[in-house]
């Protein structure tokens, strides 16, 4: 209740602040979704015109830099993906060394439509993206301000995105992703936000690779987990074995 | 006396010039066959290789895959292989079967990748199938089971491999599930493959069926399973369409092809031989000029001779007869010289074949050798001989019938 | 019996017309043996070819035992000539690469006669004009005489009516020549075998039993011999 009010009163303000820009926007929407740990366990659905693959893992993260994935579902069981700082490190149990993943080979696919560089995004958009608000609009039933990034560095995963953000909680309601060609790339969908402490957390998604055709991929999570104490070991990559 | 006997000793006046004219045959001929035993060499080459590596006589397949191959369907494999090969197997002009799981890898190594054609195969059979004693170059192949590669010998040098050295080379690969998600393994190469077809050997990865199955959660399944046939009981399309009759009901979800079906390129390459009859054609004409020259020559020399059997009697066409025939022997000879040493060459070279350097190596999709053979086929030869001898003739036919027109009379008067 | 009526032949080359006959009537009947004599350029040459039917000519007619030989296609005159008529030539156009019996027996090869045949007959024949034993050689292993004998060898084998002889001594030496003409009037008188020899020298007009004399491609004179 309490968490309501005070963001009503910070919404309050900033609309009587006049006219919010869009990095403000990001800012206050990566803040929210920001932890200094987490863990949380969910599952990915994959859903295309050969059938649905499902798969459950176990994440770690920290800060925007280190995160840690885990299968724990039989098919895939035991293989791990790390991310610390901008190098992607995967895990096989059947493999005597990991895969050091960086640069367009983070655009691999992972899980379905999920790419490598789609589950670690870090909260650090206004590092790589300039904002700017581009207009309100109501999406999916919910007032949003709709934010256009354009990439600050070269490497960035998507040259424009286009963001819907729920005006009352500045959580995404939905994203597009376009290419350097203005090629619309992905989309994605929030379903779920679940609340936990005064953070927000982004629970049930679906992403859409729009290249692909005709599938998407639902991303759960079930139990979130903020701020566990997590071991500095846990990001290494000697860890993975 | 018969005209032809006439004709013979007629060849002999000018044995210079004849030899000459036979010569110019012979040269035209004997190109003609090298260049269809060129042309056989090449495509038995590529048959072959085709066949073993690629897609065998008859290749089995999930019928989907190759509607969907773009979107490297690994799902889409031949499930319960163990019975399915053996209902395949159980005809006796089978004469070699190869099951395969095949799948698109990609080593990452300091900092670059490689891609990797890998198949999972059972070397008992593989070995026999693909005849791998002949490509396996250093070591020895993987034990069944276990986590072991062999591996294109380009690909090798490319990744630093070294087998004789004591520390195991040891590869990891990064590859997809046939339910569609990433794995990735590591394997030890053992061996080292060094394919006629270059393009294969900087791809190309064998490992054991079991470990790939298992890998790629393919338990009893099979990418593709390869069938070698008695040509001489039945040809891959004939092979082929039989096996669809008659197991085609009890495997819907198999597309049965012969390699020609399979690889359409191949059937075109087929056709495209064809333009070699054009090549022929100008080539035996260009040889037959010499003795186009020839015949005009001998009939304006031999003027008197033709006034003398005017006068005796002999008809116009009887005198073509004569000058055609003498042309024709000339040729019959000059072309069967051409084509007996055109075989004795290609029987000479063209199994041991002539080395392309590296001029294959861009040609992808192509799988020729990096040795040009020559192959001899009875029926080309035959053609061919045939061809050379008919144009040869037909050419100086015309020259021949000039003799028909020339008055006795004044054929009489010349000196 | 060849009858000539009113013969005429014109060689016309570019402006020229030369009247080579200008209207010949000479009858001649089986069994002669005949010269047709006069000096070089009087029609001996043509007046031979159009009786061997081997030209055209312009007017006139020419009979071969009422038969209009002059009338015929190409191929007829072939044939007629094939089984009528033998020639033989000044300078004895055998064929180089056949031997001697070749030579002879191709006249009969075009005949259509059995192996067997032919083989008696030109053994049968060359032996007649003495030359039996060379029977192997080709033309360039024999005398201008010798290869003059197998080229009687050669008209005669067949059996034909006629003989045409155009200067067939002109090439050789007198004596030898006189043996060639003893050797016809032998042939005329055993074969009953029309000779008609065309020459323009006196000994050789002595062998003939009937003289036709041309000038400027008339007839001059007509004489029959004892
Ligand atoms: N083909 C020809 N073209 C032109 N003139 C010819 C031809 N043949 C012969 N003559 C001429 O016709 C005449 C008769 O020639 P020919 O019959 O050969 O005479 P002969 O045999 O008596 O010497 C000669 O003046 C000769 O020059
Ligand atoms: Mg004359």
């Amino acid at each position: 209740m309490k968490k309501i009010i005070t963001l009503l009163l910070f919404t309050g303000l900033l609309a009587s602040a006049g006219a919010i820009t869009g990095s403000e926007i990001i800012e206050k929407s990566d803040e929210l979704q920001s932890f200094d740990t987490q863990k949380s366990s969910g599952s990915m659905i994959s859903h295309d015109r050969f059938g649905d693959i499902t798969s459950s893992f176990i994440s770690w993260s920290r800060g925007d830099r280190e995160f840690l994935l885990e299968f724990t579902n039989a098919e895939e069981a035991g293989q791990k993906v790390l991310r610390v700082n901008d190098t992607m490190y995967l895990y096989d149990p059947d493999a005597e060394e990991t895969i050091r993943l960086s640069g367009s080979a983070l655009k691999d696919t992972l899980f379905g439509d999920i790419s490598y560089e789609d589950v670690s995004e870090g909260n650090d958009t206004l590092d790589t993206y300039n904002a700017e608000l581009v207009g309100e609009e109501l999406k999916k039933g919910k007032q949003c301000y709709k934010v256009e990034l354009t990439a600050k560095k070269r490497n960035a995963p998507y040259y424009r995105q286009l963001l819907w953000i729920d005006k009352s909680t500045f959580v995404l309601v939905f994203g597009e992703y376009y290419s350097k060609r203005d090629v619309l790339l992905k989309n994605i969908e929030v379903l779920g936000v679940k609340e936990v402490g005064d953070k927000f957390v982004l629970s049930h998604l679906i992403l859409r690779d729009l290249i692909k055709g005709d599938s998407h991929t639902e991303m759960k999570l079930d139990d979130i987990e903020l701020n566990p104490v997590l071991e500095d070991r846990l990001f290494t990559e000697e860890a993975l074995f | 006396m018969k005209l032809s006997h006439i004709a013979l000793r007629n060849i002999m006046r000018n044995r210079r010039r004849s030899i000459l004219s036979g010569s110019a045959i012979a040269v035209a001929t004997m190109s003609i066959v090298l260049l269809f035993g060129m042309m056989e060499g090449m495509l038995d080459d590529m048959a072959r290789n085709e066949q073993r590596y690629e897609t065998g006589m008859v290749h089995i397949l999930n019928a989907e895959f190759d509607k969907y191959a773009r979107l490297n369907p690994v799902h889409l494999y031949i499930k319960n292989a163990e019975e399915t090969v053996k209902a395949f197997e159980s005809y006796p002009w089978v004469t070699a079967v190869s099951e395969r799981i095949n799948f698109a890898g990609r080593i990452y190594q300091d900092n670059r990748e490689y891609n990797v054609f890998g198949k999972g195969v059972d070397f008992s059979r593989e070995k026999d199938f693909e005849k791998l004693d002949e490509v396996l170059v250093a070591g020895r192949l993987p034990d069944p089971g276990s986590r072991e590669a062999v591996i294109g010998v380009k690909l090798a040098a490319e990744l630093g491999i070294d087998l004789t050295d004591s520390e195991p080379d040891k590869i990891t690969i990064l590859t997809m599930k046939s339910n569609r998600t990433s794995k990735h393994f590591t394997v030890e190469v053992v061996g080292l493959l060094a394919y006629p077809v270059s393009s294969l050997n900087s791809v190309t990865l064998l490992m054991p069926l079991a470990t790939a199955q298992d890998f790629l959660l393919m338990k009893d399944g099979l990418s593709e399973i390869l069938l070698m046939v008695d040509e001489e009981q039945y040809n891959a399309n004939r092979a082929a369409a039989l096996l669809r009759d008659e197991l085609g009901s009890r495997y819907p979800d198999l597309k049965i092809e012969s390699w020609l079906e399979t690889n359409l390129i191949f059937s075109m390459m087929n056709m495209a031989a064809n333009i070699y009859n054009v090549f022929a054609l100008f080539f035996f004409v260009l040889g037959s000029s010499v003795i186009i020259n020839t015949t005009i020559m001998v009939i304006y020399e031999r003027m008197q001779e033709i006034g003398t059997l005017g006068a005796m009697g002999m008809r116009g066409k009887e005198l073509t007869r004569l000058f055609f025939l003498e042309a024709f022997f000339i040729s019959l000879i000059g072309a069967l010289i051409g084509t007996l040493i055109g075989i004795v060459i290609i029987l000479a070279i063209g199994k041991s074949g002539i080395p392309l350097g590296s001029m294959m190596e861009d040609l992808e999709g192509f799988s020729m050798s990096n040795y040009l053979y020559l192959g001899l086929s009875i029926k080309n030869t035959v053609v061919v001989f045939i061809y050379s001898v008919a144009i040869a003739s037909l050419s100086t036919f015309i020259p021949s019938r000039r003799a028909s027109k020339i008055e006795p009379v004044e054929a009489l008067r010349a000196i | 019996m060849i009858a000539i009526e009113k013969v005429t032949k014109t060689y016309v080359s570019g402006d020229v017309e030369v009247k080579a006959l200008r209207g010949v009537d000479l009858t001649i009947q089986d069994g002669e043996f005949i010269s047709i004599a006069g000096p070089s350029g009087s029609g001996k040459t043509t007046l031979l070819n159009l009786i061997g039917c081997i030209d055209t000519l312009d007017s006139g007619k020419i009979l071969i035992d009422g038969n209009p030989v002059y009338d015929l296609d190409k191929d007829a005159k072939a044939l007629f000539r094939r089984e009528t008529l033998g020639f033989i030539f000044q300078s004895y156009n055998l064929i180089p690469v056949l031997t001697a019996f070749e030579n002879v027996a191709f006249a009969l090869n075009l005949l259509d006669m059995d192996d067997k045949e032919i083989r008696e007959r030109t053994m049968a024949i060359l032996a007649e004009v003495g030359l039996q034993g060379m029977e192997d050689r080709r033309p360039n292993k024999l005398s201008g005489g010798q290869q003059q004998r197998v080229a009687i060898a050669r008209a005669l084998v067949k059996n034909p009516k006629i003989i045409l002889a155009d200067e067939p001594t002109a090439n050789l030496d007198s004596h030898t020549g006189e043996d060639i003409l003893k050797l016809m009037r032998e042939m005329n008188e055993k074969h009953g075998t029309t000779f008609i020899f065309s020459t323009h020298d006196r000994m050789v007009m002595d062998y003939a039993k009937r003289l036709v004399s041309l000038h400027d491609g008339l007839i001059q004179n007509d004489e029959t011999r004892s």
